[in-house]
């Protein structure tokens, strides 16, 4: 089994259908049943480090065997697609930093409290992550501050290379070269100066697992970009649910350029950037500050 | 919330507050006046408007709600409101064509627009005769509508309705029935896609139509639309030139000469949409340079691969290139080590493929590059020697690819472990010598032990016995498995051992390598397993029993019927319905009433092995049952039957049928069948 090289058992379109929607359930990703063969390519070499001869057999060992749920993870990593870089939408970073972060320091002050807490929803190897720590330490606006940006991701490979905060060229496509001075270079690639990783924590969480996102805490920002677009309807508005919940009030949500939440749910209202259109929880009226008469 | 805390909240100033009112409404719509549902419609927040819209759609009043959204949608200036209600009209009013006509007929040419659209989103093909004279009216705004409409109602007759209009002479109109044919899938033939888009702009929108006429006089206009300044457009008509390729029959060969005979803009495009594409596109464009055999993008299409965006096609394409390719191959070594690997995988079969047609030099080359990399940092790399070897390996081989069984990689183990089969067939003495050396303890057991299972000598036997002591579970599991492969003789009673193995997948292999063999001894540790701690274990104890014909088991496995766990439950079933149990047809009864999948499908499994009477009564209740699964179960059965009746039942299973899978698998069984 090689990049070339691809030989195995077939996967049928019955046998596709059930594996497809069993994994569904499990993390939300969701495939069309034009990607069958991508499923097959990928999913063989879970074949063949089970031992499982066929994937109707996988299959059951998807259903019954005790180590299924690790396996349900393993299966969800080779499915999915981690490609991720530094700097990734510079348009939406801009709005965040030029009119999210000022907005979140002065309502965080309003109540007497100097933290900001980020989640980046799907991590991948946390280049988002670091990035946000980047941009809120440039923006001097949190020194002093308790910063928290979380990253999760359902890939354990990827949160390993996350921790290991050290990054190959393809990452640095975007790069914006002002921020240059947050790596440091090292034999293995460009790592990030641990100033920024003292600020970046990383878990192993699925989105679908609504009960176990409460470690996430209440959030001032998430960032959940390019990563419902892999999930079915059903599945998005579970994980639409949970982001809701784990943001403060007024807290602001920002998917990726193509992604809107109009069909999925109304729980966000829409708030208009300069730079940008992004989602946020409502403040209740009662909550605001009184007007000036 | 009380009802009146509601009333309150609807008239809140905060719009999350009159929100989560709507939403708390649409608990109990039943009881939501229509007014209130029509004023939430038309409420300012989007949000509102939204959950409004699913109140709506639950309304008792169906018909005053229809009457009185037409009337607002002709009547309103609130943009909010009438999107809103051309969506519930969407929902709620299939079968209503009629009062769709009166609202038009009351309608201004302005409004009528609006109307057309939500007929449009019924989906109900009875809004079809009244949108065909719109259509084909003045007003080409309306007209615009009601092809957007037939779009959205789709099936034979809408198609055949915008076919028809394709010869307009308004270029507006002709440019929407053309996204709209887009968009339905249709297929055009040339003579009917042609005339119509003569016109450069209808052009621009129209590249996918002419990839799918499969017809050679297409690509001339795609080949001009793929230089585009606009990627889009580029784009589309790479991705069209791509499907036009594969679709074409009969004059291929031409094609493909027309394309490589392509210029040098055409070529920068390719290039560019291989590079910077979306997957749709790059998969194309990568299919479309291996058809060109252009050299300057082979490079691209190499990445492509490496990055899991190119179809089964272009791989296939790419391993009959021929001879001439391998040069090019080579000329990638200092590439990025992914498009090393594949190059250098790809060089290596087809110099093997084309043995006469390389020199020398080339060959020895390649056999050079193969040891070299066989020890590169990269695990792609090795992976990609080591398969190589498959093609080229010797005897000088086997130790360096025994080496590479200790890898952590297992893409670099699975390489060697294929490349080592490959040379157990011709060179059998060298590949046990060299792992006769080999760590079964390592991360390679469970591979060594697949390559000595294809020695069948004594000597490898006496190895994977060895292995059945490893520390590791997976090396026991593979040497269990190897053992029965190499059909090692007297093996019985330590296979029976690993039934007490601790690890659950060592307790599997057992069983069913047990399940498997012909002398007596394997049916005492199979009894045993039917009552190891784990269901699996259980579930394929049973099932070995069961193909065994180990009648003696009969009782045994009946009481796996009360087992908790619907894997055992389901395996009994079959595995008594295999023994031919007498009892049987108690256990189907009681199966097919059992809420679990797996248990019903058992059911109908036993079902089928029946008088066929009985078997065309139980089977056929397969086919209203939930999950797809299931139903396509019963009609396996019921088409292996074949009877009088399970062929009306399969008829009449289609008029219900929803899922398209499901469909197919009947019409293609009656179809067979007759």
């Amino acid at each position: 089994m090689t990049l070339l090289h691809d030989a195995g058992p077939s996967l049928s379109l019955r046998e596709f259908r059930l594996i497809r929607d069993f994994i569904n359930q499990f993390c939300g990703i969701y495939f069309a049943d034009d990607s069958a063969y991508v499923v097959e390519r990928r999913l063989r070499e879970r074949l063949r480090e089970l031992g499982v001869e066929g994937f109707a057999e996988y299959y059951r060992y998807l259903q019954y065997h005790p180590k299924a749920e690790r396996e349900l993870e393993a299966a969800a990593e080779v499915l999915t697609t981690n490609e991720t870089y530094f700097f990734r939408e510079a348009y939406q970073l801009r709005a965040f930093t030029d009119e999210i972060l000022p907005a979140v320091r002065a309502r965080s002050l309003a109540r007497g409290s100097k933290r900001l807490d980020v989640w980046s929803a799907g991590c991948s190897s946390g280049e988002e992550v670091f990035t946000i720590a980047m941009l809120v330490d440039a923006s001097g606006l949190f020194d002093g501050w308790d910063v928290r940006i979380f990253g999760n991701d359902i890939s354990r490979r990827v949160l390993s290379k996350a921790r290991g905060a050290t990054y190959g060229p393809a990452s640095f496509r975007a790069m914006i070269p002002e921020y240059a001075k947050y790596f440091i270079d090292t034999e293995e690639g460009r790592q990030v100066h641990p100033r920024i990783r003292a600020m970046c924590h990383f878990g192993h969480l699925n989105l679908m697992n609504q009960r176990r996102a409460a470690i996430v805490g209440r959030v001032d920002v998430t960032f959940c970009r390019n990563v419902l677009i892999y999930f079915d309807d059903a599945s998005r508005r579970k994980v639409l649910e949970t982001i809701y919940q784990r943001l403060n009030r007024g807290g602001y949500l920002l998917l990726g350029h193509s992604e809107s939440l109009l069909r999925s749910t109304t729980a966000f209202e829409i708030t208009q950037l300069t730079t940008d259109i992004v989602y946020r929880r409502p403040i209740p009226f009662t909550d605001m500050p009184p007007r000036p008469i | 919330m009380t009802q009146d805390g509601l009333d309150e909240a609807f008239h809140s100033a905060d719009p999350d507050v009159r929100r989560r009112a709507v939403q708390g409404m649409s608990l109990r719509p039943r009881g939501t006046p229509l007014k209130r549902i029509v004023d939430a419609l038309s409420d300012s927040d989007w949000r509102v408007r939204r959950e409004a819209i699913s109140l709506a759609a639950q309304s008792a009043e169906r018909d005053a709600l229809i009457d009185s959204l037409l009337a607002r949608l002709v009547e309103t200036d609130n943009i909010g409101l009438r999107n809103a209600a051309v969506e519930v009209l969407g929902m709620v009013a299939q079968g209503k064509a009629h009062k769709f006509a009166n609202a038009l007929a009351g309608a201004g040419g302005g409004a009528q627009k609006f109307v057309v659209e939500a007929m449009g989103k019924t989906r109900d093909p009875g809004m079809i005769d009244h949108l065909e004279p719109l259509v084909r009216g003045p007003d080409g705004n309306v007209a615009a509508a009601a092809v957007e409409s037939l779009v959205c109602i789709g099936g034979g007759r809408a198609e055949g309705l915008l076919k028809e209009r394709l010869s307009t002479p308004h270029l507006f109109l002709r440019i929407s029935i053309l996204e709209g044919l887009t968009r339905l899938g249709t297929r055009l033939t040339w003579s009917e896609l042609g005339p119509a888009v003569e016109d450069a702009i209808v052009r621009r929108i129209s590249a996918e139509l002419l990839g799918r006429t499969g017809e050679p006089e297409a690509l001339e206009f795609l080949l001009d639309l793929a230089t585009d300044p606009s990627p889009q457009t580029s784009s589309a008509a790479l991705r069209a030139i791509a499907v036009l390729a594969s679709e074409t029959q009969g004059d291929r060969d031409e094609l493909i000469d027309r394309l490589s005979a392509s210029n040098d803009s055409f070529r920068h495009a390719l290039h560019e949409a291989l590079l910077h594409g979306d997957t749709p596109t790059r998969q194309g464009a990568a299919y479309l340079a291996v058809l060109c055999r252009d050299p300057s993008s082979l490079e691209a299409v190499l990445q492509a691969v490496a990055d899991d965006v190119v179809s089964p096609e272009t791989i296939a394409a790419l391993r009959t290139s021929g001879s001439a390719l391998i040069e090019p191959l080579l000329m990638q070594r200092g590439s990025e080590p992914r498009v090393w690997a594949i190059a250098l995988e790809l060089a290596a079969e087809l110099s093997y493929r084309h043995l006469d047609e390389v020199p020398a030099a080339i060959r020895d080359r390649i056999r050079s590059l193969i040891e070299r990399d066989l020890t590169d940092a990269a695990d792609a790399v090795r992976a990609a020697a080591a398969e190589s070897l498959l093609w080229w390996g010797d005897p000088r081989d086997c130790r360096a690819l025994v080496e590479c069984l200790s890898s952590p990689s297992h893409q670099v183990r699975a390489a060697a472990t294929s490349a080592l089969e490959g040379l157990a067939k011709r060179v059998p003495d060298d590949v046990e010598e060299a792992l006769g050396e080999a760590d079964l303890d390592g991360p390679g057991g469970a591979d060594i032990a697949q390559v000595l299972s294809r020695l069948n000598s004594a000597g490898a036997e006496e190895l994977l016995k060895r292995g059945l002591h490893s520390g590791d579970p997976r090396t026991r599991r593979a040497a269990v498995q190897a053992l029965a492969i190499a059909n090692a003789s007297d093996i019985a009673q330590l296979i029976g051992y690993a039934v007490a193995d601790e690890d659950i997948d060592v307790q599997i292999a057992a069983v069913r390598t047990l399940g498997q063999m012909s002398t007596g001894e394997a049916d005492g540790p199979l009894g045993t397993a039917l009552d190891s701690p784990f269901a699996p274990t259980r579930a394929e104890a049973a099932l070995a029993l069961g193909r065994r014909e180990a009648n003696g088991a009969i009782p045994r496995i009946r009481a796996l019927l009360e087992d908790t766990e619907p894997v055992v439950v389901s395996a009994a079933l079959d595995a008594l319905a295999w023994l031919g149990d007498s009892e049987v047809a108690k256990a189907v009864e009681r199966a097919l009433s059992h809420a679990d999948d797996e248990i019903f499908q058992a059911g109908l499994r036993a079902a089928r092995t029946l008088p066929v009477h009985d078997a065309e009564r139980l089977v056929s209740r397969g086919l209203t049952h939930s999950a797809w699964n299931v139903r396509m179960l019963a009609i396996k059965l019921l088409l292996d039957l074949d009877t009088e009746r399970t062929r009306l039942v399969l008829r009449r299973a289609l008029t219900d049928e929803t899922d398209s899978m499901v469909r197919h698998a009947i019409e293609s069984g009656l179809r067979l069948g007759a």
